[in-house]
């Protein structure tokens, strides 16, 4: 058999029948195997002289690596094709919903109070809490509220006993940290936490409510510096491009006090129902910690000087997120709940 | 507090655009609450009723024809009161009126056929203008005074076309309870002109006689004048204009002088009928326990030695500083008037009104304080107007007696605090102009003001008190906005991570609710197994929430029944909320879960959450949390609300219980009304105590492991874990893991018998073990589980 008759053979063998790798696997064993033609021509080699045993044997050689190679790319083929039709017999429609698992969330009041403490934190400041059910004397004595001063009468207060008391803002935590701090160091803190006024619940009244109050004491911080720090806060809340204003007020516990208004996020300053025309939106009340405060937590007020802010956390939420009314804060409808990952 | 813009006029000048003042109000004075015109009607006009007929298809209507000097109009006027030559405050077409059942809307007047006949406006009401009908005292059409000219603007004659300011006063600013308070405000602010001038009324010499004395000290200073011959009258209509605006009803001239006096003062005024005290001599003193005295207001009062009382040295004619008393009322035929302007002990006015629960403009000013500087200020206005208004003569002879220190505090600031509390460098002279500006004498000297503050201003005591005058009226938009430096670094202490860390790693797949504390004794106790000192709320606003929780779970369940109602039927919420008792208040992270946590329906594929869901929820938990060698057991004794087979103590430490989880009970099931539903709770104070991160890595063995699986036969009763401790007591340090892959339950296995199929993984740090050592360590486990009755199967 000569190597251009082989070659033809086998392609036409290749060409006429239909082959899978199992009966290329037969025909290679055919062509190959030991009842093969070119195993045959080699039978035959015993007989001849030496001579022509060499170029037989080359030739035998040529035949077995022209077969082999052959059958290979042959195989090679057909893996191919055969993997080509695996992977068919596997598609699948991608556009089929995926697993539905359920989708989780953390709450809105949770997101509010995590941005406000870790933008605080970056500014030096450390979280503090206390205790719920508070005493008199840290809710209200502590920070220049004494009995029948006036401004109880600004926080219906829900009382445990003549001591005890659902504490009214998270401001008493102020009084815990400096009362309890034996080397009166400097502070600077941010105490979120639920706070409980006697208050009928309605669209923007809750008997349960988040509060974060700031405090900040040392031998020079200034108002001027209180409201730096606020603005930062409304521009981390509100927008880069916001801006606030300070207005008159009061609180027992700070002098001078203020309310702090954030321009309209909504208007930008030109007025619309969310700022009722004014282009401010009232976000948080803020002051110089009073001196009596200083000095009854022990801090001489000759020395230190301090500022404080309160922000209710539930409003913050409210226009940062048009929610309309606080108790579905509380109701936990998950299709409002779910819109926050 | 309202303040007619009209009246304040009169006492400061206002030199910038209304507006504008209001916008410098609200940053240096007092919260606005609103600005408008007190009535918002316009084109209205001054119209006589010149003819009145009968409708001729009505039997309560009438045809008015109405003389408005330019032109005459019929209109169809169906008030009861319609009167001839009556002058009246016509709307006519195309005028807009406030829409009363749409506050905020207008409705547009348009000629009308009513019943037939043509009506070219209206007749008036002042309750049609949008002014409260009280201040009109009668139904029907309002007919102004006969004087008025036909054709003019009825609100420009009545004084009501002005704009009313509405302020906000915090507890602190009393003296903005008078118009001449709000007036020195306004002029610090604008640097303005305060004008308190009067001419007094010409006083006639006479003496009235009439002694006026205490005996007490809570009557601090006691001032009165005595007018005759006043006529009492309606009053003019700038006054009743100005007791609307102010939201006083106009009464009469007399009541109505006192009471205008007091608003533009702040000083209350009494006037009495002189000629009821009968024995000329008027006694201040502190009343007997249990004394009947009848108010003008005809209520029969009981009272205590705590009220003050006015007397004529034998009863009481007035209840003071909080109401009169009916039998010195002054009425419409009273001739001769003794009027009072007095001082009491603010604690007094606020019990005696608290406790007969009797406020009023006077009382609430007595309770928070009054300017002593319009004592006398007050009495000689409202006798100047009494002269001018009511026809009176005032006796020049005042009765008084006076015990009051008027003498200014003195308040010292340096200039060392104001720059230091505000981060300012302030000029001296800046500083005096605005003490100047608030009426404030001050001096210089040595770096330090000395201020003396004028009585009015009793809330100015400390120097921070002056530094809040000084910042406010400079404006704090004069503040520059800086940060300050921070030595520290912030941080979250290792326990807030630990609590955040929480709240986002169950945040992947379950919703973070918050709910109230605030609940009832038993959804406060529901979850108890024993008693604990509950906190109990003395003043609760409703039944359900008188007790602060022990447990979040209840809340929980009412979400769960609250978002099935809302079709939301896989529901899968955690709480990190506190649990409150009288002596402590902890951590609590809670969860209830019901549903379908994950599906793909198109395959057929759900899983619905159960107990073993829950448990590996909580087991992965603490994983990530670095929590080893928890117990999850039978609890000792049955957890209330739960199922008591399917729930489990999580104990950690020496056997500490840290938590539970489990299926809802069918009971509490039934109680909040939901499905099948497992719940868990964990102390997450205890639990940060067993939270250890790694510090360094454990090795990973290089040599190989080998598995062995054994199918056993045990009692069902010996739970998996006790079934797996047996099996480590033997296996120790090269078994690494024991699973369980099967469980069979089977009649071929006997009564009360079960399979569990175990895989044992065994592996050595230092060697590759040999299959002998792997069956020596067999046989002893196996011998160890005979020896408890424990059968393998072949």
């Amino acid at each position: 058999m000569e190597l251009e008759e082989l070659k033809r053979k086998i392609n036409e063998d290749f060409k006429t029948l239909k082959l899978n790798l199992q009966t290329l696997s037969e025909l290679r064993a055919q062509y190959l195997g030991k009842k093969g033609p070119i195993q045959e021509l080699l039978l035959d080699m015993k007989n001849l002289p030496n001579e022509e045993k060499r170029t037989l044997g080359e030739k035998v050689n040529a035949l077995k690596a022209l077969a082999t190679e052959l059958f290979e790319e042959k195989k090679k083929e057909l893996e191919k094709e055969e993997q080509l039709k695996k992977l068919e017999s596997e598609k699948v429609d991608v556009t089929l919903p995926g697993k539905e698992i359920n989708q989780g969330s953390i709450h809105i009041l949770s997101k509010v109070i995590e941005e406000i403490e870790d933008l605080f934190i970056g500014m030096g400041y450390e979280v503090k809490d206390g205790p719920e059910v508070e005493e008199d004397k840290f809710n209200f004595q502590l920070l220049n509220i004494p009995k029948d001063h006036p401004a109880r009468a600004m926080q219906d207060t829900f009382y445990v006993d003549a001591v005890r008391l659902l504490r009214t803002q998270t401001s008493a935590v102020q009084a815990h940290t400096m009362l309890e701090d034996e080397e009166k160091r400097d502070v600077r803190i941010i105490c979120p936490g639920k706070a409980y006024r006697r208050d009928d619940d309605d669209a923007t009244h809750s008997h349960e409510f988040t509060q974060m109050e700031g405090l900040v004491v040392n031998k020079t911080v200034s108002m001027s510096e209180l409201k730096g720090t606020l603005l930062s806060m409304a521009k981390a809340l509100f927008g880069e491009d916001r801006e606030i204003r300070l207005r008159p007020s009061y609180f027992p516990f700070t002098e001078p006090s203020i309310e702090v208004d954030v321009s309209c996020f909504k208007c930008h300053g030109k007025g619309c129902a969310l700022c009722k025309g004014t282009g401010w939106i009232e976000i948080l009340g803020a002051g110089m910690v009073n001196n009596n405060v200083l000095k009854m937590c022990g801090y001489d007020p000759n020395i230190y000087q301090g500022f404080a802010f309160g922000v209710g956390i539930e409003r913050i939420a409210m226009l940062k997120y048009g929610i309309e009314d606080i108790r579905t804060l509380y109701s936990n409808d998950l299709r409002q709940n779910k819109q926050f990952k | 507090m309202l303040i007619p813009i009209e009246i304040l006029k009169k006492y400061v000048d206002i030199n910038v655009d209304l507006d504008e003042f209001v916008k410098n109000f609200s940053l240096k004075s007092a919260e606005v609450d609103s600005f408008d015109d007190f009535v918002s009607v316009k084109g209205l006009k001054v119209g006589k009723i010149i003819d009145v007929k009968n409708h001729p298809n009505s039997d309560h209507l009438h045809i008015t024809t109405v003389d408005l000097k330019d032109e005459i109009l019929e209109i169809v006027c169906g008030a009861p009161n319609v009167l001839v030559n009556k002058k009246v405050i016509v709307a006519k077409v195309g005028v807009n009126l406030p829409d009363r059942e749409n506050p905020g809307k207008t409705i547009t007047m348009k000629k009308a056929l009513i019943r037939g006949v043509e009506s070219n406006g209206m007749n008036c009401a002042l309750e049609e203008l949008g002014i409260d009908h009280k201040f009109q005292g009668y139904d029907g059409i309002y007919y102004l005074n006969d004087d008025v000219e036909i054709g003019i603007d009825p609100l420009e004659y009545l004084h009501l076309n002005d704009k009313v300011l509405e302020i906000e006063l915090t507890p602190n600013r009393n003296d903005l309870l008078s118009i001449i308070g709000v007036a020195y405000d306004t002029k610090a602010m604008l640097d303005s002109k305060i004008h308190l001038e009067f001419e007094k009324a010409n006083e006639i010499k006479e003496e009235a006689d009439i002694k006026v004395s205490t005996t007490t000290i809570n009557c601090m200073r006691y001032y009165s004048k005595v007018i005759k011959d006043v006529k009492i009258s309606e009053s003019p209509a700038w006054l009743k204009g100005a007791l609307m605006k102010m939201n006083i009803r106009p009464i009469n001239n007399v009541v109505d002088i006192t009471n205008y006096c007091l608003m533009v003062t702040g000083q209350p005024l009494h006037a009495f009928d002189y000629d009821e005290i009968k024995t000329k001599n008027i006694v201040v003193k502190m009343a007997e326990d249990g004394y009947k005295f009848t108010t003008l207001d005809h209520q029969e009062r009981i009272l205590t030695k705590d009220d003050i009382v006015i007397t004529d040295g034998e009863k009481p004619l007035c209840l003071g500083g909080v109401m009169g008393g009916l039998n010195s009322e002054v009425e419409p035929t009273t001739k001769n008037i003794f009027l009072e302007a007095a001082l009491f002990n603010p604690k007094n006015i606020k019990n005696t009104s608290k406790r007969l629960n009797l406020s009023s403009e006077s009382s609430m000013r007595f309770e928070k304080g009054i300017n002593p500087e319009m004592t006398k200020y007050a009495l000689d206005l409202a006798s100047k107007m009494l002269q001018d208004i009511a026809g009176g003569k005032v006796l020049s002879k005042g009765y008084y007696f006076d015990n009051l220190d008027t003498k200014d505090n003195v308040v010292k600031v340096k200039m060392s605090s104001i720059n230091s509390v505000l981060g300012r460098i302030y000029d001296p002279k800046q500083i005096e102009k605005i003490f100047d500006s608030l009426s404030f004498k001050s001096t210089f000297k040595d770096g330090e003001f000395t201020v003396y503050v004028p009585k009015r201003r009793g809330d100015i005591e400390t120097y921070q008190d002056l530094i809040e005058e000084i910042v406010r009226i400079d404006g704090y938009d004069k503040l520059d906005a800086v940060l300050p430096k921070s030595e520290n670094v912030g941080k979250l202490s290792p326990y807030q991570k630990f609590v955040r860390n929480i709240r986002h790693l169950l945040s992947y797949n379950m919703n973070e609710v918050i709910t109230y504390s605030l609940t009832s004794f038993e959804k406060a106790t529901y979850f108890d197994n024993e008693e604990h000192s509950l906190v109990k709320i003395m003043n609760p606003l409703v039944d359900d929430r008188v007790y602060m929780r022990h447990s979040s779970l209840p809340s929980l369940l009412e979400t769960i029944r609250y978002n099935l109602n809302r079709k939301t039927n896989n529901v899968f919420l955690y709480e990190i909320g506190r649990r409150y008792e009288m002596e402590k208040e902890d951590k609590i992270l809670s969860g209830a879960l019901t549903g379908i946590i994950s599906s793909t329906l198109w395959k057929g594929e759900k899983e619905e959450v159960d107990f073993f869901y829950l448990k590996g929820l909580i087991e992965n938990l603490f994983d990530k949390l670095y929590i080893k060698n928890y117990k999850i057991i039978k609890p000792s004794t049955p957890l209330k609300g739960l199922h008591p087979h399917v729930s489990a103590s999580i104990a950690l430490g020496k056997d500490e219980v840290v938590g539970f989880i489990g299926k809802l009970h069918p009971e509490a099931m039934k109680y909040f009304d939901v499905p099948e539903t497992y719940v868990f709770e964990l102390n997450l104070d205890k639990l940060f105590n067993y939270a250890h991160p790694i510090k360094t890595v454990k090795g990973i063995s290089k040599y190989p492991s080998i598995v062995r699986d054994l199918a056993l036969v045990v009692s069902e009763d010996l739970s998996s874990q006790e079934l797996i401790d047996e099996i480590k007591k033997v296996g120790k340090r090269m078994l690494t893991d024991v699973k369980v892959f099967d469980l069979y339950k089977g009649q071929n296995l006997g009564e009360g018998k079960k399979q569990l199929a175990l895989s044992l993984t065994f592996q050595d740090m230092t060697k590759t073990l040999e299959t002998t050592e792997i069956d020596a360590l067999i046989d002893a486990i196996l011998k160890h589980l005979d020896n408890l009755g424990i059968k393998i199967r072949m």
